[in-house]
């Protein structure tokens, strides 16, 4: 009996995944038992040690193992330009597309006040701490183009006006080889005022 | 397919939202949609606040499923006003009752976006206007029980049961002045200190029909 229970509780923790309902859990549980109980073990290993070392790093808030993450510690970096992404998934996303060479800081989340999230969840008195250190000249705000994303970037250049720090917005628009008869009428109204000279 | 506005919307699952929407003719709903970056579906870009919508939905019970969503307007909010619009619609999700029709809070909710988005300098009018289609009438150039002028030299107070009266020492209501009644009837444009005095009203007014519960947004939308 308490077999299948262990089998049970094992299935019903893979859903926690992202993609894995019940029937995907399933498989990958028997498939474990069956075929591959090595991997398993090592899959387990890996997670337990992944939850017990990973933290958040003490200046970006970003996922690191140490105290602080490895971009943070890179001292060839451009100190004088600090991007506002939501997440770290943001961070590898722009550390692979774009030629930015300057710091980050991860807010875990955005401004949500309907759910509950505010400045103090987000930790933006890091941010304004980074801000005050007068090293940085040029803000870059990364927050996706959603209503709470907006907001969050409004909020967090209002800190940045105050230190009388340039704040920036990543451009938002028609995505690379798309077609416009695709793209919903607020980014495409959003693409159409920002236009610039051709 | 029915016009909506989205209130509120929180993930669910991987690839779903639950969707609090406010309908023109059957009032607050709550949906699961499923969405996606591509079209063919529900796109996750339209299920966005200030967004007028058409939608379809079908099912029973508290949580019903969105089948089809168009997008029929953009409000463009400005950014510095996002809070404020998230406010309006929070007054909405806390003061109408689910499934209740309200085709006048619809046509309220859509003046307070028109308004947002165009920059209105009375923000405070499109409140009343939004909170009166909410029950919440108290704009009024008489007395709501005698009918007695409003005089813009007395002070009066609000109570849910008699409405506008004229305060006395031992008022139990919320004050407010003559002179601020009749500019408010007149959607005249109110001074700094009518302003302020004004909010202290309306703060009053929801917390009480609210029975203490806050409004998350308020601070938000009033102080940053």
């Amino acid at each position: 009996m308490s077999d299948v229970s262990a089998l049970q509780h094992l299935i019903n923790s893979l859903t926690c995944l992202p993609s894995v309902g019940k029937r995907t859990a399933q498989r990958m549980a028997f498939h474990i038992l069956e075929n591959d109980r090595g991997a398993g073990s090592e899959l387990a290993v890996a997670l337990s040690s992944a939850i017990e070392k990973i933290g958040h790093c003490q200046r970006c808030r970003t996922l690191t193992e140490n105290d602080y993450c490895r971009l943070c510690l890179d001292k060839g970096r451009d100190e004088s330009q600090l991007c506002v992404v939501e997440n770290p998934a943001d961070v590898l996303a722009i550390e692979q597309a774009a030629h930015f060479r300057g710091y980050y800081f991860v807010l875990m989340g955005k401004l949500s006040p309907l759910d509950g999230v505010g400045p103090e969840e987000l930790e933006l008195d890091k941010l304004d701490a980074i801000l005050a250190e007068g090293k940085v000249t040029e803000l870059i705000l990364a927050t996706n183009p959603s209503i709470e994303g907006e907001m969050t970037a409004h909020y967090i250049s209002q800190l940045a006006v105050k230190q009388l720090i340039n704040t920036t917005r990543i451009a938002h628009g028609v995505p690379i080889g798309g077609e416009l008869d695709y793209v919903d009428k607020g980014t495409l109204a959003h693409a159409f005022s920002g236009r610039q000279q051709y | 397919m029915e016009s909506a506005f989205i209130l509120h919307r929180r993930p669910y699952h991987e690839h779903s939202v639950l969707v609090d929407l406010l309908t023109e003719h059957s009032g607050r709903i709550t949906c699961i949609a499923r969405v996606a970056k591509r079209k063919g579906k529900i796109m996750r870009g339209t299920i966005e606040p200030f967004r007028q919508l058409a939608i379809e939905w079908f099912g029973r019970g508290e949580v019903q499923t969105l089948r089809q969503v168009e997008e029929r307007r953009h409000y463009a909010v400005p950014i510095s006003q996002i809070a404020r619009g998230l406010y309006f619609g929070e007054l909405i999700l806390k003061l109408l009752p689910k499934e209740l029709a309200a085709p006048e809070v619809f046509t309220a909710y859509q003046q307070a976006l028109f308004d947002l988005s165009s920059n209105h300098q009375a923000l405070y009018l499109t409140e009343t206007d939004l909170l009166a289609s909410l029950g919440l009438d108290f704009v009024t150039p008489v007395t709501h029980k005698e009918s007695v002028p409003i005089n813009a030299q007395y002070h009066y107070q609000y109570t849910s049961d008699v409405g506008i009266e004229l305060a006395t020492h031992t008022t139990q209501g919320i004050r407010l002045s003559g002179q601020l009644l009749l500019n408010l009837y007149q959607k005249l444009l109110l001074d700094e200190s009518q302003q302020k005095q004004y909010r202290q009203f309306l703060d009053h007014l929801i917390n009480q029909q609210l029975g203490g519960r806050p409004l998350k947004t308020r601070k938000f939308a009033f102080e940053h």
